[in-house]
Formats: C-alpha cells, sequence, structure tokens
C-alpha cells in the first residue's frame, strides 16, 4: 500500500511540479537546442537516459557518501552518458553537431540531475527513485519536443526539416528570448490544468519566493560574520542566530542595571536621576547682579544730590 | 558584461540565474565562487591550447579536456576548504552549485571557439561571472515587482510571469549585442 502512495505521489508530482515550467530547473539545453524537431528529440532522449542512470547509481550506491562528493559523480555519470551520443553525431552528421554547437557537451551538466538526486534518490529506494525519474524526463521531454515543434514551425517555416509554406517568419523565436516565452506561457497554461483538475495540489511548491524582500546587504554581512557550527545534526540559518546573540545581550545589559540598582540601595546613594533639577539658571544670576548694580548707582545718586542739596539747601 | 551577458543573450545560466534570484541573500556568496571557477577554468584551458596534442583534437575531445580541468579545479578547492576545517556546510554547498554550472563549462567553449589569446580569456571569464551577478539582481528586482502587483491573473502568478519577464530582458540584452 505504502509503494502506491508514493507512486502516485511521484507521478503527481511530475505532473504538477514540472521541472521546466513551474521549477525553473534544466532550462538552459532547452532554451538554446530546442529549436528543431530532430534537437529538441535527442535533447529529451538524452535526458531521460541521463536521470535514470543517475538516480539509479545514487540510490543503489551513493546514499553514504559525503554531499560535496557526490556532486562530481553526477557530473561523470553525465559525461560517460554524452560523450558517445556526441561522438557518434560528430561522426554521422555534421549539420546537426552545428546546429547543437557548444551545447552537446553541456547537456552533461544539468541541474535538473543534481537536484532530484539529491530530493528523492539519496532518500528513497532504487524503485520510486525509478519512478521519480521515469516522470519527470517523460514530462521534460513532451515539453521539450513541444518548445522544439513549435520554435521551428513559426522560427524556420519548416517541420522535421520539410519546408512548409508559411507566409511570415518570425526569427526572433530561435533565439532564446522564444524559448523562454514560450515556457512562461506554457507554464501558466499548465497552471490553469492544475487548478482544474487538481484542486488540492499547491503549483507553487517548487518555487520557494518567501524570501524575495530580503536585501542585498544582509548577504555582505553573512560574508563577513563568523561561520557556524551545525547543532544538533541540524544548519540553523544565521539570521536566527543573530537574533538569539541579541537577545543574550540585552539580557546581559538587563541583568547589569539590576544589579546596579540593589547596589545603590544598598549604599543609599540616590540615584542621579532622583535629584531635583534647578530652577535657576546662569542667567538668572546675571539679572540679579544687574540689579545689584542698579540699586547702588541710585544709592550713589541719591547721595550726590543730598550732599548738592545740603551744599545749597542753607538757606 | 552588458554587451554580450552571457545568460541573456545565449542562455547559459538561466535556471541557476532564476532559482537564485529568490534567495537574494545567498547571492554574493555564489557570485564570488562562479567568478573564481570561471576565470580559473578559462585560464587554464587557454594554457592547455598551446599544446599542438590537444590543439589537434576533435570538438568532443576539447569538451572531456574542459571537464577534466572543472573537475581537477573543484577536488583541489574542496581540499583546501577541508583542510581549512572551519567552513559551515553552506558554503560547501554553494561551492558546489557554483562549479557545476553550465556557465562555466561554457566559458572555455567560447573562448576556444573565438581563440581569444590569454587575457582576453580571462577578462571574459571574469565578465562571466560580473554578468551573472547583473541578471540575478536583475531578476530579483522584478521578480519583487511582480510579487506585489495584485492584478496579475492567478494562472499567472510566480514562475510564467517569471519567465515571460527574463524573456523581454533577454531580448533587451541580444538587441544590446546585434544578434537579432
Amino acid at each position: 500500500m505504502k509503494n502506491k502512495a508514493t507512486n502516485q505521489n511521484i507521478r503527481r508530482n511530475a505532473i504538477t511540479i514540472n521541472p521546466l515550467l513551474l521549477e525553473a530547473v534544466g532550462l538552459c539545453p532547452v532554451v538554446a537546442i530546442a529549436t528543431t524537431l530532430k534537437s529538441s528529440a535527442i535533447l529529451a532522449v538524452i535526458t531521460l537516459i541521463q536521470l535514470i542512470v543517475s538516480e539509479l547509481f545514487t540510490s543503489l550506491f551513493l546514499k553514504k557518501i559525503r554531499r560535496y562528493w557526490r556532486v562530481p559523480i553526477y557530473f561523470i555519470l553525465g559525461i560517460v552518458v554524452v560523450f558517445p551520443f556526441a561522438l557518434i553525431i560528430y561522426k554521422s552528421n555534421a549539420e546537426i553537431y552545428n546546429q547543437f554547437g557548444i551545447f552537446l557537451p553541456l547537456m552533461a551538466i544539468n541541474s535538473l540531475i543534481a537536484l532530484h538526486c539529491e530530493r528523492v534518490a539519496v532518500k528513497n529506494n532504487p524503485r520510486d527513485s525509478f519512478n521519480d525519474a521515469l516522470f519527470v524526463g517523460l514530462g521534460y521531454g513532451v515539453i521539450a519536443i513541444v518548445v522544439g515543434i513549435i520554435r521551428e514551425v513559426l522560427g524556420n517555416g519548416s517541420f522535421a526539416g520539410i519546408e512548409l509554406k508559411m507566409p511570415l517568419k518570425f526569427s526572433t523565436m530561435l533565439l532564446p528570448f522564444g524559448g523562454i516565452m514560450l515556457l512562461g506561457f506554457m507554464a501558466a497554461g499548465l497552471k490553469t490544468i492544475i487548478y482544474k483538475y487538481f484542486p488540492n495540489e499547491n503549483p507553487d511548491k517548487g518555487f520557494d519566493t518567501s524570501e524575495i524582500h530580503r536585501s542585498l546587504r544582509g548577504s555582505i554581512r553573512e560574508m563577513m560574520a563568523d561561520d557556524f557550527e551545525i547543532e544538533n545534526g541540524e544548519d540553523i540559518s544565521l539570521a536566527e542566530q543573530i537574533k538569539e546573540k541579541e537577545v543574550k545581550v540585552k539580557e546581559k545589559k538587563e541583568k547589569k542595571k539590576e544589579t546596579k540598582k540593589k547596589k545603590r540601595q544598598e549604599k543609599e546613594i540616590p540615584s542621579t536621576r532622583t535629584r531635583p533639577v534647578e530652577d535657576r539658571t546662569y542667567l538668572d544670576d546675571f539679572f540679579d547682579m544687574l540689579e545689584e548694580l542698579e540699586n547702588t548707582k541710585t544709592e550713589t545718586k541719591e547721595n550726590a544730590d543730598m550732599q548738592e542739596h545740603g551744599k545749597e539747601g542753607d538757606d | 558584461m552588458i554587451i554580450q551577458n552571457l545568460i541573456f543573450s545565449g542562455g547559459y545560466g538561466i535556471s541557476e540565474a532564476v532559482r537564485m534570484s529568490a534567495k537574494p541573500r545567498q547571492l554574493l556568496p555564489l557570485a564570488v565562487f562562479i567568478t573564481y571557477f570561471t576565470t580559473i577554468v578559462s585560464a587554464i584551458c587557454v594554457f592547455l591550447e598551446k599544446i599542438p596534442f590537444i590543439h589537434k583534437s576533435s570538438e568532443p575531445a576539447h569538451g572531456l579536456i574542459f571537464a577534466l580541468v572543472l573537475l581537477t579545479v573543484y577536488a583541489i578547492t574542496m581540499l583546501f576548504v577541508l583542510l581549512h576545517g572551519k567552513t559551515s556546510p553552506r558554503t560547501i554547498r554553494r561551492i558546489g552549485i557554483a562549479a557545476f554550472n553550465t556557465l562555466v563549462m561554457a566559458v572555455p567553449f567560447i573562448n576556444y571557439k573565438s581563440a581569444f589569446s590569454v587575457l582576453e580569456s580571462i577578462a571574459s571569464g571574469i565578465g562571466a561571472g560580473l554578468a551573472f551577478v547583473i541578471a540575478v539582481v536583475l531578476i530579483n528586482e522584478g521578480l519583487k515587482r511582480l510579487d506585489m502587483n495584485a492584478s496579475i491573473p492567478k494562472p499567472f502568478k510566480g514562475t510564467p510571469a517569471l519567465l515571460i519577464y527574463t524573456a523581454i530582458l533577454s531580448l533587451a540584452f541580444s538587441g544590446f549585442a546585434a544578434n537579432v
């Protein structure tokens, strides 16, 4: 019973979280190569084989190896799968090889494989990972072929090499612009289908947009900050660790304040804040001085008058 | 960087750029590692080209050689990092993502096809890393505004709108390069 449930989950995940359209993974080859039917078919086949081989290999042999040695092994497996194809195409057909250009060896690196292997193959048994690889590869391949057909018909005016008499040719469809645009609209179409037929599924699962509004300044601080070790086998995020540090610093400050208050109360030293503020300022002293001067002046004037009057007041 | 932005006009690192634009706080370390890898790999590949045995080999053999160079560079950096001992697992994950990238593999191929000299190839490597930074910053800004806009119809929210936005950006950059 468990196998059935996991199988259904995996199948659903391949459709509802389509890697190309809803997770934005593995876009590079599709955008650049899938300009004709032939090339997109070759791409689909190669990625399917690559996915199956690498997922089976990881679930069988690579579960106990550390992560940073697993990643180059995916690359080596990709080269092992892609290189024979590249040789065959190079020797038999020069046209298709020129069409591929740089991308035939670049198909060995595909972020799709690394992502799905790390997510699914490492944690599940070989059967489930084979199912996942099959359905994800099929989902990828189908969309790649559709994109290839549309781009060929609209861009070149041909279908699988046969020329159709189209009145218009959109040569921009052969650029990466056309590929990404098509993928965007197809993603919207897939979302409508999901909302209609799978109402319980959330198609935005694969693309996490919760951290968008964090600023880039935080990343500079993180680069300069100390590296934290793993605690209890979990990787605590840096933001939480910084918060914990701030909380601790605040607690320390509050403790210091409390100890200071206690000491003051014991020694009965009045705190600086409870002393009454003097109302008088230096200006008040200045005005007092002026008043005194005026009083002394009037006294001297009166004395002078008295003397004068005294002199004149002999009559 | 701007005129020949590899990500937009050639489509070499789009999936990494789109995925990383949703997590801006990981941008700077990743960008540093990517520039490091592109410059070193392109420099080594240019020096290897001067050996006549390698120069005369066919194209798939060139691909093998570039892949081997990338693997050795990754192994050497990982040895240094592990010997240092104090690195967090997050940086190790980032080195892994930065090393195995279509952008990093594409640079030596472009140098080989355009027959760049040593200095030009190193400059193209640095330019690829900076182009990644520019691409991620632009896409992140667009994502922020798309997220805040409530009048987008429901099926277009999330990845479809983002993909259409990057398509328009790539058209603009390919216009700069006069590739249309």
